[in-house]
């Protein structure tokens, strides 16, 4: 088997190619324009209590989020792919990286993306725009590592599902004990106002530290499966 | 590929894949027992056999796939060279949503130097920006074919290569074996009839419950 650079970009240009086409991207790519845009709309004729473009784009990022985080594992099990994969050309470890480094190019683009037409649609509104895709993308980041988990313990396309499920029955749990969501929602750095770039750090520092860390964590695990599964 | 025993031999030596008192078990029930076979480049092995006769579980085990119930594989080759296989089975296949051109630029990109074979199977056709979910089944085990063949390993182990593959595509992946075997082990498992263009090699019989035994060609 070949390792390095060379071999690790041509996987993730397959992957990141694979993505683009693949039909829940473009449903994804539809949607989140359409669902801003419906958001800013309803706050310009001013018809909804809170600030409805924000709403709209959280509701829109969640979407996209459970549309395009997927690191199609479960999809190469069933297509036989990761055999074909592992015993022809690379290891389980570069396989995995591959896709992990593919997903994040594609959020990268999602995000720009979002940001183009939500400042489009905004009319050149780009604290708006950058903040929420900036919002999009470390936030699909941040939560990539357990959607990887979850692709590794069950055969789904929408891993993003369980673990938003996962989220909020976590939530849920913390209410019910009485407790408060604030500290979950600070634990994965979600608790920033709208607009506060300064409120994004948080996140930031969780895409940037504890995500990689999570992965570096889960590749050796991730590693094991593919092992056992085409043993 | 632990359990497969890798060795490195002299430049001039053929690459050699065997097995020694080789074991099989396959629910609950021996398939294989205490199989003694070797093999090397110069010839194509056709490992034959009815369904459930052991056929994909050797090859599998060859190709490192998988562990043997008792008994040792080992496989060896030059020092120049990767003592590594080339595999397929019938259970692998591509992604529908990619194209053919993005199958090729991911084999060009993972395969160290093309063994030049591929092209000759990609060649039959041009329809590059084809999604892999709208070629037909032979359309598709040919791309996937030639992404295996591409790789220039010194053992080549199929499974069922020739199943969906229409007349002209059976007869072309003949050849490249035929090319292919000068150089490397390759060994072939079909339950169909070896293809009347074999002149030469050798034939593994696996039949289920019997005794194995070897032939050579013209049968």
């Amino acid at each position: 088997m070949r390792g390095g650079w060379p071999i690790l970009q041509a996987l993730v240009r397959f992957e990141l190619t694979r993505s683009l086409r693949a039909p829940n991207v473009r449903i994804a790519v539809v949607m989140l324009p359409v669902l801003v845009g419906t958001g800013l709309v309803l706050a310009a004729i001013g018809s909804a209590p809170s600030p409805p473009e924000h709403d709209f784009y959280r509701y829109a990022s969640v979407l996209t989020l459970i549309l395009i985080v997927n690191f199609r594992i479960a999809r190469d099990r069933d297509l036989g792919f990761d055999e074909f994969m592992i015993s022809n050309f690379v290891t389980p470890r570069l396989y995995v990286a591959g896709k992990t480094v593919a997903l994040l190019i594609l959020l990268i683009l999602v995000g720009v993306y979002g940001c183009a037409v939500s400042t489009l649609l905004s009319g050149g509104d780009l604290a708006f725009a950058s903040w929420h895709a900036l919002r999009l993308t470390l936030v699909g980041w941040v939560f990539s590592p357990p959607a990887l988990l979850v692709e590794m313990a069950i055969p789904t396309r929408m891993p993003m599902v369980y673990v938003i499920l996962g989220y909020v029955v976590v939530a849920l749990g913390l209410v019910g004990a009485g407790g408060d969501v604030d500290p979950l929602l600070h634990f994965f750095g979600l608790g920033s106002e709208p607009l506060s770039f300064g409120g994004l750090s948080p996140l930031l520092v969780r895409a940037g530290v504890a995500a990689p860390l999570a992965f570096a964590l889960l590749h050796p695990l991730c590693c094991r499966r593919l092992r056992i599964w085409n043993r | 590929m632990a359990h497969v025993c890798n060795a490195v031999r002299p430049s001039a030596a053929p690459a050699t894949i065997w097995v020694e008192s080789l074991w099989i078990r396959r629910n609950r029930r021996y398939v294989l027992e205490g199989l003694n076979w070797r093999h090397w480049a110069g010839e194509i092995a056709w490992i034959v056999g009815e369904n459930g006769a052991g056929k994909s579980s050797l090859l599998r085990i060859l190709a490192g796939r998988a562990r043997p119930e008792r008994g040792r594989v080992g496989r060896a080759c030059s020092r120049a060279a990767s003592p590594e296989a080339a595999y397929y089975h019938p259970g692998m296949r591509l992604p529908p949503e990619a194209r053919v051109q993005d199958v090729k630029g991911l084999v060009a990109g993972l395969a160290s130097q093309s063994s030049g074979t591929a092209d000759v199977l990609l060649a039959l056709w041009t329809r590059e920006r084809k999604e892999v979910g709208a070629l037909s089944t032979g359309e598709a085990k040919r791309l996937l074919l030639s992404a295996v063949l591409a790789r220039p390993a010194p053992f080549l182990l199929l499974d069922e290569p020739y199943e969906h593959l229409s007349d002209g595509g059976r007869e072309v992946l003949t050849k490249l074996l035929m090319d292919r075997c000068r150089g490397s082990v390759v060994v072939v498992a079909t339950n169909q009839p070896v293809p009347e263009c074999v002149r030469s090699g050798r034939v593994l019989r696996l039949d289920v419950g019997g005794v194995p035994s070897e032939e050579r060609l013209p049968l």
